[in-house]
C-alpha cells in the first residue's frame, strides 16, 4: 500500500451562515487507504464531506487534492473533479435515465470512446457491483440497496482515484451492509481507489477503516484521529462509548 | 375535575402534595408553591398515598429543584416513590441547565415562542432581501446567456433524446389545452364584440376586432398563460425534485454543468416552440371567432374571410410572434431559475412551482403591455 498523501486538510473552518459546524480540522488522507469520518448525529460529518468535494466553500483553511488547492478564490478547481467521484446518501441517480444511461453519461461526456465500447464498460461496471442485467431498469424500479450499488457503479464510471461515500449504509439491512462493505474493500484492493467514508455504522467502521477521524458536536472539532486501536484506547469517553456501542 | 393540593407544614418543614397532579387537573403554578418555601432552608417533599400524578408533577418537582438551586435551599425527595425520583434524576441535569439559561433570555415559554415567531418572520424578511435576490438572479441570467453563447459556438452538448422529449412536451402534448383555451378566447371575444357592434349596425367589423385581438395579443397571451401553468411549473418541479434528491449535485460532481445539461435544453425547447404554439392558437382563435360571428349574424363565411384578409396585415401576425418569443423566454427562465434554486425541503418544490407560475404570469403581462405600447408608438 502506498503512503503518499492524496488529500490534505489544513485549519478548516466550516460554517452555515454564522453558525460554526466544525473548526480547526487538520488531517491528511493517504493514497489507497480507507479513511472514515465518524461522530454522533449532527456533528457535521456530511458538511466536512461537502467541503472535501467542493460543494461547500470553507470559511477558513484549505483542502488540497494531489497537492493542488481545491478552491481557487470563490470557485472550485474543476480540473480536480476528474480525480474523484461522490456516492451520495440517497444515491442521487438521475431518475429520468435508465441505469445504463446513468453510468454511460459521464463516459460519453468525457471520453472519446465509441457507444459500443461505452456499453461494454457499463456492463463491466455493473458486474463489479453485481447488477448485471439491470441496464434497462430505471432507478425507481430498484430496491434501496440496488440503487446504492448502481450509484456506486456510476461513481466508478470514470475510474476515479478517490471515492467519497456519504452514509452509504443508511437504511440498508445487515446483509446488504455486509455485501456493500465487501464491495468497498474489493474496490480499494482491486482498483487501488482511495476511499473516504462518512458513516456511523460501527461494524463497518471496524471492518473497513485504516484511519478514522472522530468529530465532536460539542467542541465542534475532531476529538481523535488515528487507527481503530487509537480510538478504542482514546482518552475521551465519548469516543470509546461510540466505538464500543455495538 | 379533581384539583391538586399542596400544604406546607412549618413545624416539620414538609411540603405535602395530595389530590390530582396530572395534566388533566387544575395544576397550581410553581410560583405559588415557591411562596410557601421562602425562608426555609431544608424542605422535605411528601406525596399522599392516593395522589394521582404524571409527568406534569415531575415538571413541578424540577421547577422546585431549580428554585432551590437558585436560592440555596436543600430539597429532600427521599419520601417520594422511587419511580418519581428516577424520572427526576433522568432529566434533572439537562432540564435545570437548559431552563436556567433560557430564563436569562426569556421570562416565559410564551415569550420564547413569540420571540421565535418574530425571529422566523425576521428571517423570512431577510431571506426575501431584494438585493440578494437580484444578485442571485443576475448571476443566473449571466450564466444562462453565457451558456447560450457557448451553445451557438458549438461548445455545449446535451442529450438530443432529452431535448426531443422536452420539445414534444412543450408542443404536441400541449395542443389539447391550447386548442380549448384559444377556441374559448375566440368565442368570448366574438360575443363581447358583437354586442357592441350590433348597436351601430357594424357587425362586419367583428372580423377586424377578432383578427386584431387574436393575432396581435390574445393568441400569444393565452398560449403563454397556459404554458406558464403547464410547462413552466413542470420545469420548476422537475428541477426542484432533482435538486432535493441531490441529482443536480451528482451532475456537478462529474463536472457536468447543470446550466448546460438541464437548463439550456429546456429554455431552447420552450423559446422555439412558443411561436409555433402561438400560430396554432391564432388559427383556432380565428376559427372560433368566425364560427360565432357567422352563426349568430347574417355575415357569410366568404364575407367574413374577405373582411379579415382586408383588415389584417403581416405586421399583426409578426407582433404576436415577437411577443411569443418573449413569453417563451420569460416562462422558461422563471421555471428553470426557481427550479434550480429550490431548497431541499419537500415544500420547496411546491413553492418553486407556485413562484414560477406567479412570476411568469406577472412578467408575461408586463412584457405584453410594454410590447403593445411600443408597437403602438412606432405604429407597427
Amino acid at each position: 500500500m502506498m503512503n503518499d498523501i492524496i488529500i490534505k486538510v489544513e485549519n478548516l473552518l466550516l460554517q452555515h451562515d454564522t453558525k460554526v459546524i466544525q473548526q480547526n480540522l487538520n488531517f491528511a488522507i493517504k493514497q489507497q487507504e480507507i479513511f472514515t469520518i465518524m461522530g454522533p448525529s449532527g456533528c457535521g460529518k456530511s458538511t466536512v464531506l461537502k467541503a472535501l468535494t467542493g460543494f461547500l466553500q470553507p470559511t477558513k483553511g484549505n483542502v488540497s487534492i494531489k497537492d493542488k488547492s481545491l478552491w481557487r478564490g470563490d470557485a472550485v478547481d474543476q480540473s480536480l473533479k476528474r480525480y474523484f467521484a461522490v456516492l451520495f446518501q440517497n444515491s442521487a441517480l438521475w431518475s429520468y435515465m435508465t441505469i445504463e444511461e446513468n453510468i454511460s453519461l459521464p463516459l460519453s461526456r468525457f471520453s472519446k470512446l465509441s457507444p459500443k465500447m461505452i456499453s461494454k464498460i457499463v456492463k463491466y461496471k455493473l458486474s463489479l457491483v453485481n447488477l448485471s442485467g439491470y441496464e434497462s431498469y430505471f432507478p425507481y424500479e430498484l430496491s434501496g440497496g440496488m440503487q446504492r450499488r448502481a450509484a456506486l457503479a456510476r461513481a466508478l464510471a470514470l475510474d476515479p482515484e478517490i471515492l467519497f461515500f456519504d452514509e452509504p449504509h443508511a437504511g440498508l439491512d445487515p446483509v446488504t451492509i455486509e455485501k456493500l462493505d465487501d464491495l468497498i474493500l474489493s474496490i480499494r484492493d482491486n482498483l487501488g481507489t482511495t476511499i473516504v467514508l462518512v458513516t456511523h455504522e460501527v461494524g463497518s467502521i471496524k471492518k473497513l477503516s485504516d484511519n478514522i477521524l472522530f468529530l465532536d458536536n460539542t467542541k465542534k472539532t475532531f476529538l481523535e484521529l488515528g487507527t481503530l486501536d487509537v480510538l478504542m484506547h482514546s482518552k475521551y469517553n465519548k469516543v470509546q462509548e461510540f466505538i464500543n456501542a455495538h | 375535575m379533581e384539583k391538586g393540593f399542596v400544604n406546607f407544614d412549618f413545624s416539620s418543614k414538609e411540603l405535602a402534595f395530595s389530590g390530582n397532579w396530572t395534566i388533566w387537573s387544575e395544576l397550581q403554578e410553581s410560583d405559588m408553591i415557591f411562596e410557601k418555601l421562602q425562608d426555609n432552608h431544608i424542605i422535605k417533599i411528601k406525596l399522599d398515598e392516593n395522589t394521582k400524578w404524571d409527568s406534569s408533577f415531575v415538571v413541578i418537582l424540577l421547577d422546585i429543584l431549580k428554585y432551590a438551586k437558585k436560592n440555596n435551599l436543600i430539597i429532600n425527595l427521599d419520601c417520594l416513590p422511587d419511580k418519581i425520583i428516577k424520572l427526576v434524576e433522568l432529566s434533572k441535569d439537562d432540564y435545570l441547565s437548559n431552563n436556567i439559561s433560557n430564563e436569562q433570555t426569556s421570562t416565559s415559554i410564551e415569550n420564547n415562542n413569540n420571540e421565535k415567531s418574530h425571529k422566523s418572520l425576521a428571517n423570512r424578511l431577510l431571506s426575501s432581501d431584494p438585493v440578494k435576490k437580484t444578485k442571485k438572479f443576475v448571476e443566473f441570467f449571466g450564466e444562462w446567456v453565457f451558456a447560450h453563447v457557448l451553445f451557438v459556438k458549438g461548445k455545449v452538448r446535451f442529450r438530443s433524446k432529452d431535448y426531443l422529449e422536452l420539445v414534444c412536451n412543450s408542443s404536441i402534448d400541449a395542443l389539447p389545452i391550447i386548442t380549448l383555451i384559444s377556441f374559448l378566447s375566440g368565442v368570448v371575444l366574438a360575443y363581447v364584440g358583437l354586442v357592441q357592434l350590433e348597436a351601430f349596425g357594424a357587425e362586419i367589423l367583428i372580423a377586424n376586432l377578432i383578427g386584431f385581438g387574436i393575432l396581435r395579443d390574445m393568441g400569444a397571451l393565452m398560449a403563454a398563460i397556459v404554458m406558464a401553468g403547464r410547462t413552466g411549473a413542470a420545469y420548476a418541479a422537475q428541477l426542484g425534485t432533482m435538486n432535493s434528491n441531490d441529482e443536480i449535485d451528482a451532475l456537478s460532481s462529474f463536472n457536468i454543468n447543470p446550466m448546460h445539461f438541464l437548463v439550456l435544453p429546456r429554455t431552447l425547447a420552450l423559446i422555439l416552440m412558443m411561436p409555433l404554439l402561438t400560430i396554432y392558437a391564432d388559427i383556432i382563435g380565428l376559427i372560433a371567432g368566425a364560427v360565432i360571428a357567422c352563426s349568430t349574424t347574417n355575415i357569410s363565411v366568404t364575407e367574413y374571410y374577405s373582411q379579415t384578409i382586408y383588415a389584417l396585415g403581416v405586421n399583426d401576425f409578426i407582433v404576436g410572434i415577437i411577443k411569443s418569443f418573449a413569453f417563451g423566454f420569460v416562462i422558461a427562465l422563471c421555471g428553470c431559475y426557481y427550479g434550480i434554486n429550490s431548497g431541499k425541503k419537500a415544500m420547496d418544490v411546491g413553492n418553486s412551482a407556485t413562484n414560477t407560475v406567479v412570476a411568469s404570469i406577472v412578467y408575461i403581462v408586463i412584457f405584453d403591455a410594454i410590447f403593445t405600447i411600443f408597437f403602438s408608438l412606432v405604429k407597427f
